[in-house]
């Protein structure tokens, strides 16, 4: 049995005149330390296929298993980084990243200092007392980021959690995020539209197509690419060759 | 560009800041001085019935009469006392009842339409039964002032507690966050600056609630003042109650703004 399991699902979304079929009769299994990405077309569903993993959204059927227990009766936390940052406005930086041990009742003074690490880490270490609207795009996205992975979950969902950075900003952090995910062991489950940022980070590539939102194809990734950090990915023979694949797979949809 | 020149910029900068702000005063002071001046004047060569609109130096010389005896003093605090009551509970119970509704979607739903109807009902209509409920006292004035503010909070509260971003929600249900402290954590801060810019509207409310509730129990405060004044025919006094409202209403208002800008600090 995968640690996660995504069983058949399908999503309405409902309003008072009429309704949208987001997802259709999805399946998917991910084993335990194992990295997938879902790319597809704007608004085939991916963001609401990672909110029906977190457990914020219930599904119209199907469901989801981790670790063979339904998701709605998990107690631990699921890092959920939405697409937006949506720090607290009246929280500064730190009191951000800490929200989720603060609502968790165990505001140590050691996961005070691991935050300050963290943040010193992404780059962010002398923002610490700033507010939110101090800091630009970027700058907040890694405070997202860093409130994610302070509670230590056992399963990281991430929904586009690179896009409002520079490329360079965005090599270095995937680099930290994958050393961070291989030394904690976390399985994980990321949205982006960038097929260059999927190949270098995954092991599967789940591409979707839209209206209703369905898996069109699922691909490996070669495995000399897995073995690398996704800086090195990058430099791989076979990578072109690779985006090539994934990006003909892509246009056909759109 | 050197520093010296931002400096220059700067400086420039705060001075016309400065102009700008003595300009403003200096227009609200001559307004002030041109009303009482033209009020006075326009009395005494009887070209408004003086009898009716009075004058600046009749109300002040009524003015130090009431002091000397006391009775002003006492007015005031009888309904500052009522007025600062009433404001406070009609608050917290508006914000009360809009963390029930909150709590209880399916609540809010059906008391809809009850609260519409609350709402555009004039409250000053039930005076006369909350005077003959509750005894003619300060209890039923302090109601009057509940009454009239409690509604509007109520919707104004709960409408901004509806309209915070579900994304802050779903953050904090990602950490399994309770209701409460869904509520503690987002819900309430997010609404902090609708909460206070209803204290400002309910400062006038409460106010209206006490006069209104005054001028029916006819015992004690401004209110009072003002009915006396009006049935004897004098209207020195109405008018000295009228400016003395105004002051505190005034007062009022600046003490909330003040709470405002302590609480609102992240928006500097
Ligand atoms: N709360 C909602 N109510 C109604 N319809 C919704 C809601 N959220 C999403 N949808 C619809 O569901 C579909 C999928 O939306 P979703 O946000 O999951 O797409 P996405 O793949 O994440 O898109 P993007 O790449 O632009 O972020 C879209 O057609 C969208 O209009
Ligand atoms: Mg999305």
């Amino acid at each position: 049995m995968a640690f996660l399991t995504v069983k058949d699902i399908s999503h309405l979304y409902f309003t008072e005149k009429n309704y949208t079929k987001a997802l259709e009769e999805i399946s998917l299994d991910v084993e335990k330390g194992s990295f997938v990405s879902l790319i597809g077309p704007s608004g085939c569903g991916k963001t609401t296929l990672l909110s029906i993993i977190a457990g914020l959204i219930q599904p119209t059927q199907g469901e989801v298993l981790l670790e063979e227990e339904a998701i709605s009766k998990q107690n631990s936390s699921i890092g959920y980084m939405l697409q937006q940052d949506y720090l607290f406005p009246w929280k500064n930086i730190i009191e951000n990243v800490l929200i989720g041990p603060h609502i968790q009742k165990n505001l140590t003074k050691e996961i005070t200092e691991q935050a300050e690490r963290l943040l010193e880490e992404i780059g962010i270490g002398n923002t610490k007392e700033s507010y939110p609207n101090q800091l630009s795009g970027g700058m907040r996205q890694r405070v997202a980021l860093a409130r994610t992975l302070i509670t230590d979950p056992k399963l990281l969902l991430l929904d586009e959690p690179f896009s409002a950075l520079d490329y360079q900003t965005k090599l270095k952090l995937e680099n930290l995020v994958m050393e961070i995910l291989k030394k904690y062991d976390m399985t994980s489950v990321l949205v982006t539209h960038d097929i260059g940022e999927a190949i270098a980070m995954s092991e599967r590539i789940v591409l979707l197509q839209s209206n209703p939102g369905r898996i069109a194809k699922i691909f490996n990734v070669p495995k000399e690419i897995i073995k690398l950090s996704p800086f090195d990915a990058r430099q791989e023979p076979s990578y072109s060759e690779f985006f090539q694949t994934v990006w003909k797979e892509l246009e056909s949809l759109e | 560009m050197s520093n010296h020149e931002d400096q220059l910029l700067f400086t420039k900068f705060k001075r016309k800041k400065k102009k700008e702000k003595r300009l403003v005063l200096s227009w609200q002071v001559a307004i002030f001085v041109v009303f009482f001046v033209l009020w006075e004047t326009l009395s005494r060569l009887h070209w408004i019935d003086p009898l009716i609109f009075s004058s600046p130096s009749r109300v002040w010389s009524l003015f130090q009469e009431k002091i000397a005896d006391g009775s002003l003093l006492m007015h005031l605090q009888v309904t500052g006392f009522e007025t600062i009551a009433g404001f406070i509970l009609g608050t917290l119970l508006g914000i009360l009842i809009a963390t029930l509704l909150w709590w209880s979607p399916r609540l809010s739903k059906i008391l809809d339409p009850y609260l519409v109807v609350l709402n555009a009902m004039p409250k000053v209509a039930l005076g006369p039964i909350l005077i003959v409920a509750l005894g003619p006292g300060y209890v039923s004035i302090i109601s009057m002032g509940i009454i009239i503010a409690v509604v509007i909070t109520t919707i104004h509260i709960y409408s901004a507690f509806r309209e915070v971003d579900e994304n802050y929600i779903k953050v904090l249900r990602s950490f399994n966050a309770s209701r409460k402290q869904i509520f503690i954590e987002a819900i309430l801060p997010a609404s902090f600056p609708t909460m206070i810019s209803t204290l400002k509207v309910n400062v006038g409310l409460a106010w209206v609630g006490v006069i209104v509730g005054e001028f029916l129990v006819s015992e004690r405060g401004l209110g009072y003042m003002i009915v006396y004044g009006f049935q004897v025919f004098d209207f020195n006094l109405v008018l000295l109650s009228l400016l003395v409202i105004a002051v505190f209403a005034g007062v009022m208002y600046k003490v909330v703004e003040a709470i405002e800008n302590k609480l609102i600090h992240h928006k500097s």
